[in-house]
């Protein structure tokens, strides 16, 4: 039997936030920094494009995700 | 008021344009008369609040001029992320036509996004942080006024203080005129619950409204430093290709003082009822200042201010309710902020809730405008108040009562230990 690979080295993970619904609540960038960033405005960014981070922000990605009042961020698990 | 008093209505054979004033047409929705106005024992309105949301997403309210009622959070939220249907011509339930169009409040996309383009930046979380200094310095010095007291009136003595100072000086305007809008804020609110109130309001209103026409005007002759200055900010602003009109920074000026004013002193009144009554969250509070924003945000979630409205812009079913144009919506986030669909435990006031997507705030376009400020102001305070006055009671015997309406407390009397 093989060791799997640990999911540090199998995974990254995209965000997606949805231009259309962020309208800078700023919970995302204030919770998981490390993933989000602000604009000028308050407005998180990146938005309107997938972007990639690695596998270990995971939990911080999710928890700006499942913290944004408009459920404007998607988290996928990429292999 | 009892949700189980709530019974189902048949539907009239007749439907009226609107359901306004008039009989109505419910379908599949309960129909209730529950008074949101009444003044009540601290906290009623979220335990009645709540048994409304189990029994039913939507009701028809026939207190008032009569409106729908939305009490669970997904219901809430697609309302506010809906603007095309849920508008916000009038934005308070039993005050459907409005005789003013406050700017960006009652103003639709797209020209909304606009004015909040030019309005973010002086309310953007990069300016409130450059702030925060300015306003440890005003609550301290609002503290200053009461601390060898030994008690204080939380309400009077600094809820209504301390954001009023911190306003003035984001505007630019003399801080010596803070009482002149402590009168002002009272007496337009007081309103909320005292039909008999709506002179004084009107007259408050119009004082406020001249003073402001005065700033306009001197900044007009002479402008000041956009940084500091709000009115020559937006002055320097412009709307696509225009300047602002003189009208356009009154109506968003007058709205900044009744959004921004009653609602922070409303949020600290039942922050400190809680800790006042919660040993062990005032204690955490005091001696763990890094577990004040997460706190923050849980005040926001259990104990909204504004119960908002929206005005149905064209006839909808929404969730089996057969909503009329015309007709008025509450977004009851009293009842939608404590949904055990989407907050765990939601009775329990929690200082650690993670994932906290509250929209006490709002949600959609119109998400509050000063909300990075009031987070701000709720923290500085929080830290500032526990740094000096880390233990404190309830003070006299009197209960505790708030209002209804525009959620707040009357008077929190508060107690300590004079060092």
């Amino acid at each position: 039997m093989t060791a799997e690979p640990t999911t540090q080295e199998r995974f990254t993970v995209e965000i997606m936030v949805d231009p259309a619904r962020c309208t800078g609540h700023g919970r995302c960038y204030s919770l998981a920094p490390a993933v989000f960033d602000a604009d000028d405005d308050g407005f998180c960014l990146p938005r309107g494009v997938t972007f990639v981070v690695a596998a270990d922000r995971e939990e911080t990605a999710r928890l700006g995700a499942r913290s944004c009042p408009e459920g404007a961020i998607t988290v996928v698990t990429a292999e | 008021m009892s949700a189980s008093a709530a019974t189902p209505a048949s539907t009239p054979a007749a439907m009226p344009a609107s359901t306004v004033g008039g009989t109505p047409p419910a379908g599949s929705c309960p129909v209730i008369n529950y008074d949101i106005m009444s003044p009540r024992p601290v906290l009623s309105a979220v335990r009645e609040m709540a048994e409304l949301r189990e029994a039913s997403p939507v009701y028809w309210n026939s207190f008032g001029t009569g409106f729908w009622m939305l009490t669970r959070y997904e219901e809430c939220r697609e309302a506010y992320q809906t603007p095309e249907i849920f508008g916000s011509d009038s934005v308070i339930v039993l005050d459907p036509n409005p005789g003013y169009r406050w700017i960006p409040t009652n103003v639709a996309p797209p020209e909304h996004s606009r004015y909040r383009q030019i309005l973010n930046r002086p309310f953007s979380p990069r300016t409130v942080t450059g702030t925060t200094p300015r306003m440890r310095e005003l609550c301290n010095r609002t503290i200053d006024t009461f601390l060898d007291r030994g008690g204080c009136e939380f309400v009077a003595d600094f809820a209504a203080v301390y954001p009023t100072r911190v306003f003035l000086s984001i505007m630019g305007l003399p801080e010596d005129d803070d009482m002149l809008f402590v009168e002002w804020v009272d007496t337009i609110f007081d309103a909320f619950s005292d039909p008999e109130g709506q002179a004084r309001t009107m007259t408050a209103m119009t004082a406020m409204t001249e003073y402001f026409v005065s700033v306009v005007a001197d900044r007009r002759a002479t402008l000041r430093d956009p940084e500091t200055d709000f009115v020559s900010y937006v002055m320097t602003e412009r709307y696509e290709d225009r300047p602002l009109r003189d009208d356009e920074i009154l109506q968003m000026c007058v709205v900044l003082v009744l959004a921004g004013l009653d609602t922070v002193k409303s949020q600290l009144s039942y922050s400190f009822h809680h800790l006042a009554t919660t040993p062990e969250h005032r204690r955490r509070v005091a001696t763990e200042p890094a577990v004040v924003p997460t706190a923050v945000e849980e005040f926001l979630r259990a104990f909204p201010i504004i119960q908002d409205g929206r005005k149905v812009t064209r006839d909808v079913d929404f969730h089996g309710c057969p909503m009329k144009k015309g007709d008025m919506v509450l977004l009851t986030l009293g009842a939608a902020m404590r949904d055990p669909r989407t907050f765990p435990d939601p009775e329990r006031v929690d200082l650690d809730r993670t994932a906290n997507r509250h929209i006490s705030f709002a949600a959609g376009p119109h998400r509050c405008l000063g909300s990075h400020l009031a987070r701000a102001e709720m923290a500085v305070a929080l830290q500032e108040w526990h740094r000096r006055i880390p233990d404190y009671r309830l003070a006299g015997d009197e209960p505790v009562v708030e209002r209804g309406g525009s959620a707040g407390l009357v008077a929190l009397p508060l107690a300590w230990e004079r060092s």
